[in-house]
């Protein structure tokens, strides 16, 4: 069965973890799930993530960071990375200090784009 | 803030793409942007009924929706609405989600297209009558694979400043 495909390597997108058009995060939060608006920063292959002061503990959750961009349908293109947070030693270089940084450990990247959808290989 | 207040509306008719976040039945969150359409003091997402977020509402259906003003000022606003879930089928709800998604993103009030996709390179090379018959059947399969999502207790919003 012939099957289509969106999925890119990190190295196609890699340009959104430079210009970080949207970056939001999801934790498990107890017995619920959490979600919010966050900065983002790359740098030395490190993922930072920054949210407000006031945000709940996030040490050691599993989370997932969505970086996206685009509305329509050829335009969409993203990556995620599921990992564990922790709290960052030393922020990102050029770091707002009215947020608390906290730094992402991936375990698992996952990375698309719709302009590029074709068939599989092998398929 | 009241789903119905005209701020939440104004801010939803300005925002273009939805990130919903779930958790599976092993506690992993998962956040996935998604078209949207918000109808009658419900929001109604598209997805395959296979995907890890229709999996995950069926054991856990409260979930958070975050919607940033795409449009219009303030861009570094975010919204954050949480809600329960539930995976709905139906022919007719689909075809008139899809118009109110396709109006939104693809088509201007007058009905004329409001942009061409700009970027079509993996199908350009393709010969012309493979790429239509298989833009078909990705249709077809898309349309018998997708349900829609429904948040009918939606239980709360809040508006924030996007921390970028």
């Amino acid at each position: 069965m012939k099957q289509i495909t969106r999925a890119v390597a990190l190295e196609d997108v890699r340009d959104l973890l430079e210009r970080v058009p949207h970056a939001h995060v999801a934790w498990h939060d107890g017995d619920r799930v959490s979600a919010i608006a966050v900065s983002f920063r790359f740098a030395d292959e490190k993922y930072w993530i920054g949210v407000p002061p006031d945000t709940a503990p996030l040490g050691g959750a599993q989370a997932m960071l969505l970086i996206d961009e685009g509305w329509y349908y050829f335009d969409l293109r993203g990556l995620r990375v599921r990992g564990r947070v922790a709290p960052a030693d030393v922020p990102p270089p050029g770091s707002s200090a009215a947020l608390r940084w906290l730094a992402l450990l991936p375990e698992k990247l996952i990375a698309w784009d719709y302009g590029t959808m074709r068939q599989k290989d092998g398929t | 803030m009241n789903y119905a207040d005209p701020q939440v509306q104004s801010f939803l008719a300005r925002s273009m793409i939805a990130r919903i976040a779930t958790i599976s039945a092993k506690g992993t969150p998962q956040l996935m942007p998604l078209w949207f359409a918000a109808r009658d003091g419900r929001i109604y997402m598209n997805n395959a009924a296979t995907s890890p977020t229709v999996r995950n509402i069926a054991i856990h259906p409260d979930v958070v929706l975050l919607f940033d003003a795409d449009r219009g000022s303030r861009r570094n606003m975010c919204l954050r609405v949480r809600g329960r879930a539930q995976f709905v089928e139906g022919d007719e709800l689909l075809r008139k989600m899809w118009l109110r998604m396709a109006a939104k993103h693809d088509l201007s009030p007058n009905g004329h297209c409001r942009r061409r996709p700009a970027r079509l390179s993996a199908l350009r090379d393709a010969p012309l009558l493979r790429r239509e018959e298989e833009l078909e059947r990705r249709d077809r399969s898309h349309a018998r694979a997708c349900g829609v999502h429904r948040a009918p207790g939606l239980r709360g919003c809040d508006a924030g400043q996007r921390r970028s």
